[in-house]
């Protein structure tokens, strides 16, 4: 079988960049930058922690390890919010999140050190002690 | 060759949509970036925060006893005392078994949790030094701990203030002739 020069070295190089394209997301490279927190804020003032999966291809976007702000002005804690891991609810979300697009009002990356990176940070050892 | 060519290209071609797949590339982001996780020098951090946390709350529940038994009570004193010192021991049972929550979650045991648990217990009796600094935000499971202390605080507290601002009942009179 023989293979077109113009097919070789334009159609198949195409085809792959636009599949490099839909499964890369460009606001993780390089690859190896470290951990990646994004903060995802919604039109109704929710804003939501987490590993963020962005691709053009879909309507929506997926947040992973999920926490989000909750009302603590009751708590003696002296801060107005408390940051809670998805996951506790009654119907225990499991996979993820989906999160609709036009839903979206900002996307922004967590400083690694600022309060809430450093909150998630002592919860995952949290976990790993008590496991 | 051309032959190999393809199949190097369809080789690549499926690759990548391997990769596209949500299991695999999550599995290969956690493998090449793994998730921050805080040392110990930030957990115990975060634990002395949530300490103040529980000092605050239980001085918060002591002020409002304090505050009920200043005012005129249809209880007498001897049971105003009475009701408040139970009031008080329930409080330091709450912060202890709420010190033991954090213990466990810093992954202290056994001996190491007691000591802690004694050693840190009676420095949360006064929470002035604490009463404004800045707040910690907190990981979900310390906050967790405290938040839960707090709401049996005021549970305890409130019973309390319900016991001695309510009358004793006294027998109704009976219907004499």
């Amino acid at each position: 079988m023989r293979v077109a020069g113009w097919v070789r070295w334009l159609v198949l190089p195409a085809l792959a960049g636009a599949l490099l394209g839909a499964t890369v997301d460009p606001s993780r490279l390089p690859p190896v930058a470290g951990e990646r927190i994004d903060a995802v804020l919604l039109l109704d003032g929710q804003a939501y922690f987490g590993h963020l999966e962005d691709f053009g291809f879909s309507d929506t976007v997926t947040l992973r390890d999920v926490y989000y702000f909750q009302d603590a002005r009751a708590a003696t804690t002296n801060l107005p919010v408390a940051l809670v891991q998805r996951g506790g609810e009654v119907h225990a979300p499991a996979d993820g999140m989906q999160i609709r697009r036009d839903k979206i009002l900002a996307i922004e990356h967590v400083n690694l050190s600022s309060a809430v990176a450093k909150a998630i940070a002592a919860q995952r050892e949290i976990e790993r002690l008590v496991r | 060759m051309s032959r190999v060519w393809i199949a190097v290209a369809a080789v690549v071609l499926v690759g990548l949509a391997l990769l596209a797949a949500d299991p695999v590339r999550a599995a290969i982001e956690e493998r090449v970036n793994p998730p921050a996780v805080a040392d110990r020098a930030a957990i115990a951090s975060q634990q002395a925060a949530a300490e103040h946390g529980l000092a605050r709350g239980y001085g918060k529940a002591v002020d409002q006893l304090r505050a009920t038994g200043n005012v005129r009570l249809p209880v007498s004193a001897a049971q105003a005392a009475a009701i408040q010192q139970r009031a008080v021991t329930d409080l330091k049972t709450v912060r202890r078994a709420a010190l033991a929550d954090l213990a466990r979650a810093a992954g202290l045991t056994g001996d190491a949790a007691a000591t802690y648990i004694s050693a840190t217990d009676p420095r949360l009796d006064d929470a002035t030094a604490w009463a404004n600094e800045p707040g910690v935000l907190l990981a979900p499971g310390f906050f967790a701990i405290v938040s839960r202390a707090d709401a049996l605080f005021a549970q305890v507290a409130d019973q309390a203030t319900r016991e001695l601002t309510t009358a004793p009942a006294t027998p109704s009179p009976s219907p004499t002739r």
